[in-house]
């Protein structure tokens, strides 16, 4: 190929970008989540104090996730059943989405949700139905992983459509979907109050 | 090798490691993923906090954090090891913290120039040990002794490469990893992906100074303490 016709301009040092390249596998993608106490400790050191910054939690509340509901595994959970939208849109792992057990304000809510990989990149495809709305919060989707520690929020439920799972993040390790009602305090962590949960299987 | 961060191998959709009875009891509140889903693609979120961070007081502090924790832990884990990566990892923050106002944007990526910090921890931490890093060719030889900083150097570009295709589409990621690794033109991509020429061009041209940007952050040399 003709330097003319290379990808990239002369301000981008490609043999730079090409000698890295050609050494990348795929542990560099990979990305493990700090201590959960690392934060307090960088802005203890730091002399600078933690709960006063907006995003991080003012209060430290314990997350009780739908007491009422101990057993995942009487959830709707669809098996076996991969569907190809195409080479580049599959379908890996989906559930039905159900409130047993959960809050009674998501008692008319249902809905199914799928783990979609698009390229080499994940999405959430929700569809929930009856989603309640209270004064002064909002709808939270989340993903969960099997041992109930941990968490990926991927933001305020937006309508049902596609939710980006961030990159890095393994969606095998985190298969419990679930849909929560979240207070407008600043607490960013999950209240406790889900309205839909499902496990996302292939 | 693969520019893919999963596509190998597969995931696996473990059913049988919840065969049994999950208790929804407690959890943890975690929820360090928060401004990453918030800013993934190129959306402003990665440029508006670069731009506002060496004047964005302690919140810019905590965004950056959310945002690099996880790649700056991860490196330190991956070149001191376990016992030592959380450390590590601290000090980083806490010297770019306290160092908050010497960043420039105009010299390449936030996550660059943190990861130009933790390279100088990670490499004063294994000179102060006089061991080599833990990176792939010593995995198992912790005491190696002797110190190879372009060792450390090559995970940092490594992880910062991954991490600047993360932020691509993946459209625009397969466009790049065709360029790269098998050398195609224009032309020969846009005939393998049945994209249309202008369109792989434009990948082509967005993406690479978005690489370049974010691997400059590492050569700005992070902090002079």
């Amino acid at each position: 190929m003709n330097d003319n016709q290379r990808p990239g301009g002369a301000e981008v040092d490609l043999a730079h970008l090409r000698a890295i390249a050609g050494h990348v596998t795929d542990d560099d993608f990979e990305r493990d989540v700090p201590p959960a106490s690392m934060w307090s400790a960088i802005a203890a050191n730091a002399g600078r104090p933690a709960n006063n910054i907006a995003v991080v939690p003012r209060t430290r509340r314990r997350v009780w996730l739908g007491v009422a509901a101990v057993v995942v595994t009487g959830l709707g959970i669809a098996g076996g059943l991969v569907v190809s939208r195409g080479a580049r849109d599959d379908v890996i792992a989906e559930t039905a989405l159900s409130n047993e057990g959960l809050s009674p304000l998501g008692s008319a809510s249902s809905g199914k949700a799928e783990i979609i990989r698009r390229g080499t990149s994940y999405v959430l495809h929700l569809d929930v139905s009856r989603v309640p709305s209270e004064p002064a919060s909002y709808v939270e989707v989340w993903l969960i992983d099997r041992q109930v520690k941990g968490m990926i929020s991927l933001g305020p439920y937006h309508g049902n459509g596609d939710y980006v799972i961030p990159s890095g993040v393994d969606p095998a390790k985190f298969p419990i979907v679930d849909v929560s009602i979240e207070p407008s305090d600043g607490v960013p962590t999950h209240s406790g109050v889900s309205i839909v949960r499902g496990v996302a299987a292939a | 090798m693969t520019l893919s961060p999963h596509a190998s191998p597969a995931p696996t959709w473990a059913g049988d490691a919840l065969d049994g009875a999950v208790r929804w009891s407690t959890c943890t509140d975690r929820r360090y993923s928060r401004s990453v889903v918030d800013d993934v693609g190129e959306t402003p979120g990665r440029s508006g906090l670069e731009a506002s961070f060496a004047n964005g007081g302690d919140r810019a502090v905590r965004l950056a954090y959310d945002r690099y924790g996880s790649l700056v832990y991860t490196f330190c884990r991956r070149t001191v090891g376990h016992h030592d990566a959380a450390e590590i990892a601290q000090d980083v923050f806490v010297a770019a913290w306290r160092a908050q106002q010497s960043y420039d944007p105009g010299r390449g990526s936030l996550g660059g120039w943190l990861m130009a910090v933790a390279r100088n921890k990670v490499i004063d931490h294994l000179r102060r040990q006089g061991r080599r890093p833990l990176t792939d060719a010593y995995a198992d030889s912790a005491s190696i002794p002797g110190l190879r900083n372009d060792d450390v150097d090559m995970v940092a570009n490594r992880m910062l490469l991954a991490e600047a295709l993360g932020e691509l589409t993946p459209r625009a990621r397969e466009v790049v990893e065709l360029a790269f690794l098998q050398d195609l033109t224009h032309e020969q991509i846009a005939a393998k992906t049945h994209l249309p020429l202008g369109t792989v061009k434009s990948d082509v041209r967005r993406s690479l100074p978005l690489l370049h940007r974010t691997l400059a952050g590492l050569s700005s040399g992070g902090i002079h303490e």
